[in-house]
């Protein structure tokens, strides 16, 4: 058992004290909670979407009540996804992680359970607030204040917990997740408050752009970024069973990381009338994230060359390298994307959207996705309900989600064409219907996936089959159950 | 401990520069930027409408920013900075699912369209994916007095009673109404005419369409360009089918004007707009905005031409010269 422990460390050391803390490192239980609760916003959150996008064929479908109007359900599918279902479920394996990789509990873990609740019934406000048309007005930070205030609040405490944990740490080392977590919750907890509590409110103009760009691609790029490569890197070499193929290559990834993405925000607004200069900065910014990107998938892949018979064994291993592939298109698209003659024929099209998806599910949903896999079954004691749903849940979101970018991708760079040439706006909007059904159907598709998949986890958790435990059971045993 | 500090204290002074550098300097070089020459700020209904706009999402579809490109065209002359200045929170948008709204007020000041549109946008434009608003309007039995009912076709009106916008409805239209572009000082279309050299490429430029403003063919009229010129102008009032929609736009087949052998009218019409006459012996409660301001002489020859030679119409053509007379005329 502790030989999984011990692989994250590139150089094969054992963590000392993992497994004889008193009392125990983590908290099962909240844990636990958390991964359901995730679940469900992962269920809920696509199908939103899936909604909406079914409104673009079907004007009708769900129509005639404002709550359920396109308009109002667009920002709860989006924030359902960024904070919903992804946040929701790394913040629990934040507390999986950090314990473990520091060696001591977490700070404060009586927090957990407030900040379990806290959360969840402030998305639930967030939700209900957004249907009932309260939208502060700035993309991906539309929560209103009343809802504001509650997540701010639990970002601040969180990022208190992870920080005073590492430094209590009696684990020498700082494995490079805990790098990625302390950078990402103290970069949201501050831009969540600027994206909340000042853009919508001050700062007019063209001003209000630049600030909103640099805002929208921090979300992005200071927080899912990096909690999602923090838990990507933790569950990769427990995964795939072999240590990590370089740290200091991940190190290098990560200051890449800090540096350019300040940058590159501005690329939301090429052509507009945001001085020039900081356009073309944002631009060569775009392509220098390359770097970090390369970095990651070197290292992904490098870690899973000679042990490709973990990955056949293991769905959370197989959701992470799917994720790697899609997070090495994504990022490879989004450079491009930012180039002046790429942007002018993309930008405002679906391939944005394309891009969006790509990234935020392709790579970071599906690599939280694998941290769920490896988590649930072990915290519960029990094998993986079905490993029949497994492979649905892993199939279906490959096979819906890889249709459903190329087809964005496509007709975004269609549409734009037809307007370069000089088509009718209307025109133009009439040739996308088509594809905006293979989205919706797609969509669908990996919906019914992401269901079947956490109700297998759901199921495991309540009926999985109780995994035989040794006669002295130290706290933080961790067994070792089939397919996770 | 070190370490951590390195980390949380490194990444985020690496983070704090980086912003000052990327937000606050632009954003200080930006805050010195006047009011454009004729921007406004909002009215309180304007703002109230402003409010409807962002709450139901209208942002995600619509933008409000126009580049200097060609394609961009269409949607009016290319923002500038001083155009936003009473904008907070700004609502320039990522997407374009429909039309770019800078200029719309311009481009289509009938508040007539705009309530049609918005209780349901099929009924002016048959093929639109935009949601339907409806929600934004009362059915009631009768229009109290000194209240005009949307003019709704058959097939989009409830079965009974008639339609009146709410309060919502009005302060969005209003809004709507006064997104226009006030026109910029010539040495500032210059400079934008610049940047948009500067921008595009020379071999996009070159292979961009041909644009509007190019020589004419000599000769008569261009019957693609007086289709697509009527597309981008009159259908959607006029409907493609040129018959209008009743009670709220004249239809244009068989209209007198249209087929009088004598185009003064007709072109009188097209350039200065129309509004509370009589057509076919109706009073439309809408109106017909003037073109004189936004189509070339050339263009609206072709439009016009359009109209006579289509729906079974049968009007004598007319060339330029006579609205360039026609023009002269109203000065
Ligand atoms: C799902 C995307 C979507 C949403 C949301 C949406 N629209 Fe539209 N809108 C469109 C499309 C597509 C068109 C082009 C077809 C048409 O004219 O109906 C359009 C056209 C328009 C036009 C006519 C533009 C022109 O150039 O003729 C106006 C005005 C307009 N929308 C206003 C609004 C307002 C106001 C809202 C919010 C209450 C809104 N739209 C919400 C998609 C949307
Ligand atoms: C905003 C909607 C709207 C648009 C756009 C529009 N019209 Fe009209 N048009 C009307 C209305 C309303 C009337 C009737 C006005 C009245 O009776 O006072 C009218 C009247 C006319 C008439 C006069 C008919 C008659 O018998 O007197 C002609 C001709 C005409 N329009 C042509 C055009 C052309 C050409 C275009 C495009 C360049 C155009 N219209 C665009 C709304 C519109």
């Amino acid at each position: 058992m502790s030989t999984v422990a011990t692989t994250v460390f590139d150089d094969g050391r054992a963590s000392p004290t993992s497994a004889t803390a008193a009392g125990g490192l983590f908290d099962r239980d909240l844990i636990l909670k958390f991964m359901a609760a995730g679940a469900f916003w992962l269920v809920f959150a696509p199908t939103v979407g899936a909604i909406v996008a079914i409104k673009f064929n079907y004007y009708d479908f769900l129509g005639h009540v404002s709550w359920l109007s396109w308009g109002r359900l667009r920002p709860v599918h989006v924030m359902g996804v960024v904070f919903g279902g992804f946040s929701t479920t790394v913040i629990g394996l934040t507390y999986f992680i950090v314990p473990r990789l520091c060696g001591v509990p977490m700070y404060k873990p009586q927090w957990g359970y407030s900040i379990f609740w806290g959360w969840n019934i402030a998305l639930v406000a967030g939700f209900v607030s957004l249907m009932l048309g309260y939208n502060s007005g700035i993309e991906a930070g539309e929560f209103p204040l009343w809802v504001s205030i509650p997540v701010e609040i639990v970002l601040c405490m969180v990022a208190i917990q992870v920080l005073v944990t590492i430094k209590r740490r009696t684990e020498p080392r700082l494995y490079v997740s805990l790098w990625y977590m302390a950078a990402a919750y103290i970069w949201t907890a501050l831009n969540y408050a600027f994206g909340h509590f000042i853009l919508p409110y001050s700062m007019p103009g063209v001003n209000n752009a630049a600030m909103h760009g640099l805002y929208i691609h921090y979300v992005v790029g200071l927080w899912i970024t990096p909690i999602g490569l923090a838990v990507a890197y933790y569950f990769l070499p427990l995964a795939a069973k072999r240590p990590l193929y370089s740290h200091k290559l991940s190190l290098v990834g990560f200051w890449a990381l800090a540096f350019f993405y300040p940058f590159v925000g501005t690329h939301h607004y090429i052509y507009s009338p945001i001085p020039y200069w900081t356009q073309t900065i944002a631009i060569v910014a775009s392509m220098m994230l390359i770097i970090p990107v390369w970095t990651v998938v070197q290292n992904f892949y490098g870690t899973f060359v000679g042990g490709w018979k973990n990955f056949q064994e293991s769905y959370a291993a197989k959701f992470i390298v799917i994720g790697a592939l899609y997070y090495l298109l994504g990022c490879f698209q989004g450079s491009t994307e930012a180039l002046r003659e790429m942007q002018r024929l993309t930008h405002f099209t679906d391939f944005v959207i394309g891009h969006s998806h790509l990234t935020v599910f392709g790579t970071f949903v599906i690599w939280a996705t694998a941290g769920m896999y490896w988590v649930t079954p072990r915290l519960a004691r029990r094998e993986l309900y079905s490993k029949g749903l497994a492979q649905w849940h892993y199939w279906l979101t490959v096979a819906g989600f890889s249709v459903m970018a190329g087809d964005l991708t496509l007709q975004g760079m269609m549409q734009g064409t037809m307007l370069q040439a000089g088509t009718d706006f209307v025109e133009s909007m009439v040739a996308m219907k088509p594809y905006w059904i293979i989205r919706s159907l797609a969509g669908i598709v990996m919906d019914v996936g992401a269901a079947l998949g956490f109700w297998n986890l759901y199921m495991t958790i309540r009926h999985g089959k109780l995994i035989e435990m040794p006669a002295a059971v130290p706290v933080d045993y961790l067994p070792e159950p089939k397919w996770s | 401990m070190n370490k951590l500090v390195l980390i949380a204290g490194g990444s985020t002074l690496v983070y704090a520069c980086l912003a000052w550098m990327m937000a606050v300097l632009p954003g200080v070089e930006l805050s010195k930027v006047p009011a454009g020459p004729g921007v406004q700020p909002l009215t309180a209904l304007q703002s109230e409408g402003r409010e409807v706009y962002v709450a139901n999402g209208c942002s995600y579809c619509h933008t409000q920013q126009v580049r200097p490109l060609n394609e961009d065209k269409v949607f009016g002359r290319p923002s500038a900075e001083g155009d936003f200045t009473y904008q907070t929170p700004e609502l320039l948008g990522s997407e374009r699912t429909g039309p770019d709204l800078t200029n719309i007020g311009m481009r289509q000041p009938s508040s007539v369209w705009q309530y049609i549109h918005l209780y349901n946008p099929r009924a002016v434009v048959s093929e639109s994916i935009m949601p339907s608003f409806n929600w934004m309007f009362d059915v009631i039995h009768q229009a109290p007095a000194g209240v005009t009912s949307v003019p709704l076709p058959k097939g989009y009106a409830p079965a009974h009673g008639v339609v009146v916008p709410s309060h919502e409805a009005q302060a969005l239209i209003a809004y709507l109404a006064s997104l226009k572009q006030p026109p910029v000082s010539e040495a500032e279309a210059a400079s934008g005419d610049q940047a948009m050299a500067d921008m595009a490429s020379p071999t996009t430029r070159t292979s961009a369409p041909a644009s509007a403003n190019l020589a004419p063919p000599v000769g008569g009229y261009d019957a693609a360009k007086g289709a697509a010129l009527f597309t981008a102008n009159c259908s959607a009032c006029h409907q493609a089918s040129g018959e209008g929609l009743p009670g709220a736009f004249p239809s244009l087949k068989g209209d007198a004007v249209v087929n009088n052998d004598d185009a003064t009218k007709h072109i009188h019409v097209v350039l200065n707009g129309l509004h509370d006459a009589k057509v076919g012996g109706v009073v439309y409660g809408s109106a017909m905005p003037p073109f004189a301001g936004s189509l070339s002489d050339v263009e609206v020859a072709d439009i016009i031409d359009y109209e006579r030679s289509s729906w079974g119409n049968h009007g004598k053509p007319v060339i330029a010269a006579q609205v360039t007379a026609e023009r002269g005329k109203a000065k």
